[in-house]
């Protein structure tokens, strides 16, 4: 028997259980959807005007104090001026004379800030045609919604479904481990290959993870209208190694003999549920709580680190922690497989199940 | 020599599930591992599918040490284990396919083997069926198909006809000794006794880890003291029978009760004539009587001094 046998066969199993489709890809969406209807309803994007500081000679000037969404300062500051403005938070970003803009940190603000520079400048490009565009109302549309909080829990939310790849490998392991089931036993009786078994299954999981991810964006984007992850190409390294963080867990906790499957699959609730509030699911609050009080909490969340990213490449503009989440997802995923690995391929048991 | 294991020992704990068990399994048998619950019977088929490990002995399996890494050994023995092995969401031939995938890599070779099993359980009418809609009889001929489909050359089962309806129960049987007409050797486990001494040609009795005794069925009824046991039912009870019945030539033992007796002899296996003589000579009439052989109940309550049925 070949991969793609064993991954038919795969697909077959899990497509057919009725209650695996119903809790894996139904519930969420259902759940997603209920909490996305409701925090719709809650969404009052900040209103409140952006402080901003522009050079007094800047040629465009004029333009950015037609905007209403700031609070416009023409300023003749040099650069210690400029600082001590940014790091006492007076102005959230300064414009110098050549559009350049300056910050002291990142922030929703900032991306606004950087949003409107680029309108300007476009705009200016398409010339006299330029001259009926409403900058205003294109920069309400396209980046109030960044300013709203319940992008975190709505982005907590996703990423707790791009982990949900735990669950069918799992239930996987269980089938062909002879310690915990007696289909287990006859796979491991058999003459064939465990790695190409575990490999497979592995692979068919994820493969289906990845495709609900897929789901999950078109769900969110043409069904709820929520437009949660609007740079969803640039998220999708990130992701993808979700994902497959998820499979090796699930890899090794269902290597763990004699736990049973309503066990794995209650210890992946709760846990999952409990990562989810610590990375602000039910309230961005809690996440930046923990953040202050106890960060490595924050850091070695698998749910936080992949909600914080998120949020900094679809609402910040910026992929300064992608890198890092990737390759926190990938060492993690590796020590999985690499301790499952060890028990699965292991024939020699002490007991069964 | 199939099987051969010399002195297995395997412990959980304090508690020793193989306790210095020897076996032997000659090609062609079917052998019948008898035992009560907690004996080591399903143990010693795990062991020797070196699926689970032993403390102390040895194990050789088609006249080769046995080991997890043996595919060549694997390759020839199938396995029908007591719990239902199967895939709830796969139909009949999916799942017989999927299992036979696992021995047999060559696709044609597959399709005929799988077909082959079907017909031998005859599953043909459920083939397309998902095995969660199959009856409990029909999901344990789908096991025993799973198990076999690969032809193999040793073939364990362990407690094939638990739970399961008469007719179905019939059927695996028949399927059982037409696996060995075409030349499987056959480890047979289980506790109803009927089975046991109706299909297997050698039987070993277990008890806490241990062979007790081996045999074919006779041999092992001669291992009893008594030989025969007479069955008496009175129309009325009679004051002082039983002290004249246990004066009767050949008689060990005479048990009473209310208008009830067992009579049991100490050898021979037509005793009744003679008893039917005594009681016409002395006027007794009887309501029913029959003789019976030493089962294999007695051989192990002898050997044990327990009854193999809790």
């Amino acid at each position: 028997m070949n991969f793609l046998d064993l991954f038919k066969m795969n697909m077959k199993v899990f497509f057919r259980d009725r209650m695996a489709i119903f809790w894996m890809t139904v519930f969420p969406l259902i759940l997603l959807g209920t909490f996305g209807t409701v925090f719709s309803s809650l969404r009052q994007p900040n209103t409140e005007p952006i402080p901003l500081a522009i050079n007094s000679k800047n040629p465009y000037l004029a333009i950015y104090e037609e905007i209403p969404l700031f609070e416009i300062r023409a300023v003749d500051w040099d650069l210690e001026e400029t600082a001590e403005a940014l790091n006492q938070d007076q102005v959230k970003a300064f414009i110098d004379s050549e559009n350049q803009i300056f910050a002291a940190k990142r922030s929703i603000q900032v991306s606004i800030v950087r949003s409107a520079v680029d309108s300007v400048r476009r705009g200016l490009e398409l010339g006299p045609a330029a001259r009926n565009l409403n900058y205003t109302k294109s920069l309400i549309k396209t980046e109030a919604s960044k300013t709203d909080p319940m992008a975190i829990s709505l982005l907590s939310m996703f990423s707790l479904y791009v982990f949900y790849s735990y669950f069918a490998t799992a239930s996987y392991c269980s089938a062909i481990s002879a310690e915990q089931s007696a289909s287990g036993i006859r796979h491991e009786i058999a003459p064939f290959s465990r790695l190409k078994l575990i490999f497979s299954g592995f692979i068919s999981n994820l493969l289906y993870s990845i495709a609900f991810i897929f789901l999950l964006k078109f769900y969110t984007d043409y069904i709820l209208k929520l437009d949660l992850i609007p740079e969803f190409w640039q998220s999708l390294p990130v992701l993808l190694s979700g994902s497959l963080c998820g499979a090796a867990i699930g890899l090794l906790i269902g290597s763990i003999p004699r736990l049973s499957d309503a066990a794995r699959i209650n210890l992946g609730v709760f846990v999952s549920l409990f990562l989810g509030l610590l990375s602000g699911m039910m309230s961005p609050e809690i996440y930046l709580f923990i953040n202050e009080k106890v960060p490595i909490v924050a850091r070695l969340n698998p749910l936080s680190r992949l909600t914080v990213t998120l949020f900094h490449i679809n609402h910040l503009n910026s992929n300064s922690e992608s890198l890092a989440c990737i390759l926190y997802f990938l060492a993690l995923a590796l020590i999985c497989i690499l301790l499952a690995g060890r028990k699965l391929g292991s024939l020699d048991h002490k007991s069964l199940a | 020599m199939i099987v051969r294991n010399k002195d297995l020992v395997k412990r959980y704990g304090e508690l020793a599930a193989l306790n210095h068990f020897d076996l032997e399994v000659e090609a062609g048998e079917i052998l019948g591992l008898l035992g009560p619950n907690g004996s080591g019977k399903t143990t010693c088929i795990n062991c020797n599918l070196s699926v689970l490990s032993y403390d102390h002995g040895e194990i050789e399996v088609f006249g080769q040490k046995m080991a997890p890494n043996r595919y060549d050994l694997k390759a020839k023995i199938g396995l029908v284990p007591q719990d239902l092995a199967l895939f709830q969401e796969l139909t009949v031939r999916e799942n017989i396919d999927y299992f036979c995938g696992l021995y047999i890599t060559n696709k044609a070779e597959r399709k005929r083997a799988v077909e082959e099993a079907i017909r031998f359980v005859q599953l043909e009418k459920q083939a397309k069926v998902l095995t969660r809609k199959l009856s409990g009889g029909l999901k344990r001929r789908l096991n025993i198909a799973c198990g076999i489909a690969h032809r193999p050359e040793l073939i364990f089962l362990d407690e094939p006809t638990v739970a399961v309806d008469a007719q179905s129960r019939k059927f695996i049987l028949d399927g059982i000794r037409e696996l060995n007409r075409n030349g499987s050797t056959i480890i047979y486990t289980s506790h109803y006794l009927e089975e046991v001494e109706d299909l297997c040609t050698r039987i070993v009795i277990m008890d806490e880890g241990r062979s007790l005794a081996s045999g074919s069925v006779e041999e092992l009824q001669q291992q009893v003291s008594s030989s025969e046991k007479i069955h008496l039912q009175l129309e009325n009870s009679i004051s002082g029978l039983a002290a004249r019945l246990k004066q009767i030539d050949g008689v060990i033992e005479v048990e009473e009760s209310n208008k009830a007796y067992l009579i049991k002899y100490s050898s021979g296996d037509n005793n009744l004539p003679a008893l039917l003589s005594f009681l016409e000579a002395s006027g007794i009439v009887y309501r029913e009587i029959y003789s019976e052989r030493p089962s294999l109940n007695d051989v192990f309550l002898e050997l044990t001094g327990k009854s193999l049925r809790e």
